[in-house]
């Protein structure tokens, strides 16, 4: 059961074109992050039940993200969404523990598709 | 698209003055529209279908399947220039009639055919003959290098101008330099002539006043032996050593006459050198004009050569002797440089047909047979930067022209050269000769 | 067009930098694919300058300083402008391998090759960003434009036609290859009305 969400993009327009895809059967709030840093001290304060995640942003980048919560031993599901798409960048994120990877620019089904699939709805 | 629009397509397509062909993903060939069919004489019935590297096998290695593959992925367009690929397809050239490409020149353009769902599907190839522009462009590049050439050699003139300015900026100053020489003569003159009268005259009296002691030395034996006066007059000659006094005296006067005629000549030599005031015609002494000059640049010739004179007699000949002795100096000058260790500089004169002759022979380094013809050119020079202007022979050359003479050349190399100039004795001028004008 | 600095708002900016890099994304992916290696791409930068500040904020960048090799393809349809490709000329003979060309490098592969290149960084960047504002571009062949200067040696303020522009300023790392490539976009005045019109239908999609 989703609870609460974070989602972390350093841009705007990304981080509502992914809460407008959020599924509608999440009636739950819903947390931003415009950095890593951010979205760490978020997560400990409200200890979301998802998080979506971008790659490339400042101060600390959606790697660092994912490497944190791996050393934390945390097993919240982290969604990532990136626009670098290359093989290394998509190995390196599930390498640390991220559940799926949706490239951008995503299309509104994208996130409802792959929570399905990682059973999460 | 209606049937009517359609077809009208495929007769564009057909008659487009361009070649137009559609690869596949494998890089088949789908279409190959009439121009390909006309310039390559293939059918499009005979390559339907086929691979196009198969059929083209020089397009393989060259690039060509990147920007194939770029078009795929990336789903830009790919180019190719006659300027760097003259050509995809050899095709004859279309301007065979006028025209020196060998082959059509071509610019091609990969554009990618991109299906509903954004997938490159096809490649759409085409030719553009770009012959003429080729052609053109050729052309101009040609123009544009002679004109670059032509530019250059301007460059290089106008860098020998400088230098040629430079030259006669040094003329100048030699001029000035030959101005302050002649002044500072003019005022080493009187002090030198009345130090030489004072000698001539101390010269005079000194004999006499060695006749006098002579005669005082024949009366001393009459003195009484034991007079304390002769014992003094013995420690005297004894103290000022008489005997050495009096030979070393004679030396002196004449060590002291030989400096002063030196001295005079080195002035009389400057003056003649300088010839300041004399820019004109006037008659002159040859020997005269060679024995100054050889004053003059007796330091650049002392260590190298013995000059070895052969004078025969001639008469004055009418001329400019500055500008004589500098082409006198510029050809004894080069004779020294021409000499390695050491040799020797023959000096010789003569008359001949109404003309004074002079040649002026070295036993350096000589001039080879294909360096000869060069040597009056301005500028030619085979000496060290710095060291040689290439301009004395020029300079020379002139100036024996403007008095009507002749100077010429001969040389063996490692033997030596001789220089041989002949001057009329009495210059004519026409009458409209601007020749007095140096 | 002092007006355009301020009509280019935090949103749109905001916008128009995902948009950008999302498009980067695509074609750092695209040309990993085309070289068979890893490409990095810097995160593209945007400057909305006027001719005289040019200059100025290309400075800021060092490498602009050192001699290069200047390409430039013009692009047009609703937005218009050129794509400038600058070399530093090195790891030249690499990048012909990963060109597919075969043999020695001469001086007209050479000079294919970095046209290829010019077009295939200009195309990369552009259709992504042309497909997510939905609009379709044209492409003109590539030139050389010089080789061996500077970019303040060839960004001459007399000699540029506009006198505000925005540019979009990418490079291109082989890291293996030691191959760089610096890339301008330079978007024409012109183009700002349809393009602040584009991210404004994405943002009013929200
Ligand atoms: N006596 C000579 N022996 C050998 N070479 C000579 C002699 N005189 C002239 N040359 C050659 O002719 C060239 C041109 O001479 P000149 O015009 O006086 O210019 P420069 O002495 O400045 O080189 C010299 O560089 C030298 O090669
Ligand atoms: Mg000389």
């Amino acid at each position: 059961m989703i609870k609460s969400i974070l989602v972390v993009d350093d841009s705007k327009m990304s981080r509502k074109l992914v809460i407008r895809a959020l599924p509608e059967e999440w009636d739950a709030p819903v947390y931003q992050a415009t950095n890593g840093l951010e979205a760490l001290e978020i997560f400990h304060d409200k200890s979301p039940d998802i998080i979506f995640l971008d790659l490339t942003m400042p101060e600390l980048d959606g790697f660092g993200v994912l490497a944190a919560l791996q050393k934390e031993d945390n097993k919240v599901p982290v969604i990532v969404i990136s626009a670098d798409v290359q093989t290394e960048a998509y190995e390196r994120a599930i390498g640390l523990g991220a559940r799926a990877f949706i490239q951008k620019p995503m299309s509104p089904g994208d996130v409802r598709k792959v929570v399905q699939e990682l059973h999460l709805l | 698209m209606d049937e009517k629009v359609s077809h009208l397509v495929n007769m564009a397509v057909s008659q487009i003055n361009a070649g137009m062909v559609i690869l596949d993903a494998d890089h088949n060939i789908v279409l190959w529209n009439r121009f390909m069919q006309i310039h390559s004489g293939i059918s499009e019935d005979d390559i339907k279908g086929k691979n196009l590297f198969d059929r083209f096998p020089d397009l393989k290695g060259s690039g060509i399947e990147k920007k194939i593959d770029s078009v795929f992925l990336l789903k830009n367009l790919a180019f190719t220039s006659w300027e760097y690929r003259p050509y995809l397809f050899k095709f004859a050239n279309t301007h065979s009639v006028i025209g020196d490409e060998e082959w059509m020149q071509q610019d091609c353009t990969f554009s990618p055919m991109i299906d509903e769902s954004g997938t490159v599907t096809h490649i759409c190839l085409s030719v553009f003959d770009a012959t003429n522009t080729a052609t053109y462009q050729k052309k101009l590049l040609r123009a544009s290098g002679s004109l670059m050439k032509q530019r250059n050699t301007l460059a290089e003139i106008n860098k020998k101008l400088e230098e040629a300015q430079n030259q006669l900026l040094q003329s100048e100053k030699m001029a000035a330099v030959g101005q302050l020489a002649a002044g500072v003569a003019h005022e080493i003159n009187n002090p030198v002539g009345y130090v030489n009268s004072n000698v001539s005259a101390l010269e005079g009296y000194i004999n006499e006043l060695l006749q006098m002691l002579a005669a005082y030395e024949v009366c001393e034996p009459a003195l009484d032996q034991n007079n304390a006066l002769t014992e003094a007059l013995e420690q005297a000659k004894k103290s000022i050593d008489l005997d050495y006094l009096k030979e070393d005296l004679i030396d002196l006067l004449k060590e002291s006459k030989e400096g002063l005629d030196r001295v005079k000549k080195i002035v009389q030599d400057l003056k003649d050198f300088s010839h300041v005031d004399e820019s004109e015609w006037q008659h002159a002494d040859l020997h005269k004009g060679l024995d100054s000059t050889l004053n003059v640049v007796n330091n650049e010739i002392k260590y190298k050569a013995e000059v070895i004179k052969n004078y025969g007699e001639i008469p004055e000949i009418k001329c400019l002797s500055s500008q004589i002795n500098q082409v006198f100096m510029n050809l004894l000058v080069n004779a020294a440089h021409a000499i390695e260790e050491r040799g020797t500089i023959t000096i010789s004169t003569g008359t001949k047909d109404n003309g004074v002759w002079v040649e002026i022979e070295d036993t350096g380094s000589g001039i080879s047979q294909e360096k000869l013809p060069r040597i009056f050119e301005p500028f030619y020079t085979t000496k060290p930067v710095g060291s040689g202007t290439g301009l004395g022979l020029s300079l020379s050359y002139n100036i024996i022209q403007k008095h009507k003479g002749i100077i010429s050349v001969e040389s063996e190399p490692n033997k030596g050269t001789r220089f041989y100039i002949w001057l009329p004795i009495d210059i004519e001028f026409d009458d409209n000769s601007n020749a007095n004008v140096a | 067009m002092i007006q355009t600095k301020e009509q280019f708002d935090e949103d749109r900016r905001d916008a128009l930098q995902e948009v950008v890099n999302i498009a980067m994304g695509q074609a750092g992916d695209s040309l990993a694919k085309l070289f068979g290696t890893f490409v990095e791409l810097s995160i593209p930068k945007f400057h909305l300058c006027d001719v005289n500040e040019l200059n100025q904020e290309l400075s800021k960048n060092s490498t602009y300083a050192e001699k290069m090799t200047i390409l430039r393809q013009p692009f047009s349809g609703q937005l218009r402008g050129e794509g400038i490709a600058l070399f530093n000329n090195s790891g030249v003979n690499e990048l012909a391998v990963l060109m597919g060309y075969e043999g020695e490098v001469t001086y007209s592969n050479e000079r294919e090759m970095l046209l290829d290149v010019c077009s295939i960084l200009v195309g990369a960047c552009l259709n992504g960003v042309a497909s997510q504002l939905g609009i379709s571009l044209s492409y003109t062949a590539p030139t050389i434009i010089t080789k061996d200067t500077t970019t303040e040696k060839f960004f001459k303020p007399e000699s540029i036609q506009w006198r505000y522009a925005m540019i979009m300023e990418v490079c291109l790392t082989l890291e293996q290859y030691d191959f760089t490539s610096n890339m301008l976009l330079f978007l024409s005045e012109e183009s700002f009305p349809p393009l602040m019109n584009k991210l404004d239908q994405m943002l009013d999609e929200l």
